[in-house]
């Protein structure tokens, strides 16, 4: 007797208990779509048109009050804006900067975000939850409203201005043991990353204003790059013209590069691209090291040359070391397309044809052992050359 | 000329605590008797031990002083009688707390819970005549953050126990559990 | 580039240049992939254990663009 009278109601109490902590740890994220929900833009523009831009600066305000940007958010920013690849450089204020005398594009970012946590809402419900020893859980949902509102002014080097503003938002609804900082979090990503996505969607469909006009010599290739806005997953697609390639470097280490202008053959297409200038210097020192501990080492020659050909730096040197790798190893097929495009630049147009032959021939022949995807490419470029 | 020397800042552990931070912490104190009326005779004593688990429910609302946040959650009750006999209770308490954060570490909080106990107690006393009772607290404390994740808890709690009037007598039992504890944020 | 010609430049590499080979062992094992895929890549990774020696990690699903 005594046993049935106190074991239905803890049976009960258990029972509810458990229904209450097993299903209500649920969530999910509702986001509204941006104010301009206009599909995806991309153009391909010459690359040698891009100019650098600067981020002026990033003013952030929450429910109206001013608040330091959050770091992780300033990353958020640049990713996105150096994501689109329609300007050649990216530099941030306080930090190295372009020369005074470069055409820029100057960029103020302000973020206006909007918190509604609805808290009185939530300790009420709390409270029922509470009384109804939390059998109630998985049946009454709690909310955090997020918004953000972003308006972007960019500054040409002449002066003339154009702006942009894009808003987003979005709710999170959570049972209570699915409460979690993370969810607030991951609103708070979503909301941001959609509406810096509508943002640059629009600068994109106005690239031409941001791009400086170019006279191309004859006699030099015009290098294309598409441009777009990208998403979080890495690596952007890259457009290939018809007879020129530019590849998208893809740091494998990291997720966020360096935007300068590559000039890579496909077999160097998942070269590590260095983070910032200070690792590309790093990369060199390291290949020269090795030319002087090997003179005579295919790896450093091949390995500085191609670096000084990436990094658009001393094309004369780059000459150099791949000749010598050209020497070491005949049949190198790589080696000597990145001889070619060398020479191509510095406008030693009939050094570059042997060369490129000699590197096509060594494809078509067999005797080198890869390197017959470079070959239309090679081809291509010795057209060019007449 | 006496030197000035820059001072050294400490880091000072300021908790993040946001909507979803959960608090698991565990109280212990002593129950002191309450006589309200002239019908209590029993002087209840006894050790009383409270694990308990909370989550945060809202980002800090309001402005001034009364800034604070609601967290929620639920908390075990031991109790050792010790006077007039040596007896034994347990509960479960769903319970409600508002924490004031005005300040960085020091934090104090008003908490309010309720729920089912059972106690051995009962039926010996002559407030109380049966085991199965409910026992509502109300309380406020401060707690002291160590680190932004732990923290010292300090407090006062008045407390009834009951049965609700499901059988009679039920005079109920009231004391005040003055106690101490820890909580820890994740 | 053949595997074997691969391993031979390997090999050298990390004779000649020792714990500063990374750099050079990067560009083989680059050509490797685009010439024999990411798979014969990996198996030079594992068999030269060049991730925990050079920190370079075995490599993901093509993307070529070729």
């Amino acid at each position: 007797m005594r046993s049935q009278i106190f074991s239905r109601p803890l049976i009960g109490s258990v029972l509810a208990m458990t229904l209450g902590l097993g299903t209500g740890c649920s969530h999910w994220i509702e986001l509204a779509g941006p104010t301009d929900a206009a599909p995806p833009t991309s153009a391909t523009v010459a690359t040698d048109a891009r100019v650098p831009l600067l981020l002026e600066t990033i003013r952030v305000t929450l429910n109206g009050s001013s608040i330091a940007p959050p770091t992780i958010l300033e990353r958020q920013v640049l990713g996105a804006i150096e994501a689109t690849r329609l300007f050649s450089q990216l530099y941030q204020s306080g930090y190295t900067q372009p020369a005074a005398d470069q055409a820029r594009v100057t960029v103020r970012l302000s973020i206006d975000n909007l918190v509604e946590p609805h808290a009185g809402q939530a300790a009420w419900r709390g409270f029922v939850v509470g009384a109804s020893m939390f059998a109630l859980a998985p049946f009454i949902s709690l909310n955090y409203d997020y918004g953000a509102e972003m308006s972007l002014e960019m500054e040409r080097w002449d002066g003339q201005i154009k702006r942009y503003t894009a808003t987003s938002n979005g709710s999170a609804h959570y049972n209570l043991f699915g409460a979690s900082p993370d969810v607030i979090e991951q609103l708070k990503g979503e909301v941001t990353e959609a509406c810096l996505s509508s943002l640059l969607n629009q600068v994109i469909q106005d690239s031409t204003f941001f791009l400086a006009s170019s006279e191309h010599s004859q006699d030099k290739p015009i290098r294309f790059v598409s441009v777009g806005v990208c998403h979080s997953s890495p690596p952007c697609d890259p457009r290939v013209p018809t007879d020129r390639r530019l590849i998208c470097s893809v740091a494998r280490h990291k997720t966020v590069h360096d935007s300068s202008e590559i000039w890579l053959s496909p077999s160097l297409q998942w070269y590590h691209a260095p983070y910032t200038h200070e690792e590309a210097g790093v990369d060199l020192d390291a290949f020269r090291q090795m030319v002087i501990k090997n003179p005579q080492g295919f790896l450093g020659r091949y390995g500085l040359g191609n670096k000084l050909v990436q990094e658009a730096g001393n094309l004369e040197e780059a000459v150099e070391h791949l000749t010598i790798a050209t020497q070491l190893d005949l049949t190198h097929v790589a080696s000597h397309l990145g001889l070619g495009r060398a020479l191509v630049s510095l406008g030693r147009k009939d050094e570059a044809k042997p060369i490129l032959q000699a590197g096509i021939d060594a494809a078509r022949s067999g005797r080198s052992s890869g390197g017959g995807d470079l070959v239309p490419e090679m081809e291509a470029l010795l057209r060019t050359l007449g | 000329m006496a030197a000035l020397s820059s001072p050294i800042y400490a880091a000072d552990p300021t908790p993040q605590i946001t909507v979803g931070t959960q608090e698991v912490g565990l109280t212990a104190g002593y129950m002191l008797p309450h006589r309200l009326t002239q019908d209590h005779t029993t002087k209840q004593q006894g050790v009383a031990l409270m694990p308990s688990w909370m989550m945060t429910l809202t980002d800090p609302i309001g402005d001034s002083w009364y800034r604070g946040q609601v967290s929620l959650g639920a908390e075990m009750v031991y109790i050792q009688f010790q006077e007039p006999f040596v007896t034994h209770g347990v509960g479960f308490t769903p319970k409600i707390k508002y924490t004031f954060v005005a300040q960085d570490r020091i934090r104090p909080y008003a908490e309010f819970a309720g729920g089912p106990f059972w106690t051995d107690l009962a039926g010996k006393t002559p407030e109380e005549s049966s085991r199965f009772n409910f026992v509502l607290t109300a309380g406020f404390g401060v707690s002291y953050f160590l680190t932004d994740q732990a923290a010292l808890n300090v407090g006062y709690r008045f407390q009834h126990i009951s049965n609700g009037g499901t059988r009679y007598p039920n005079l109920g039992l009231n004391s005040s559990l003055p106690f101490g504890g820890f909580s820890f944020f994740f | 580039m053949k595997i074997e010609e691969a391993r031979q430049r390997i090999e050298s590499a990390m004779t000649q240049y020792g714990a500063q080979a990374g750099m050079a062992i990067d560009l083989v094992i680059n050509e490797v992939r685009s010439d024999l895929g990411a798979a014969t890549a990996n198996e030079l990774i594992d068999e030269f254990d060049l991730e925990l020696q050079y920190n370079i990690a075995p490599l993901e699903s093509d993307h070529s663009t070729s």
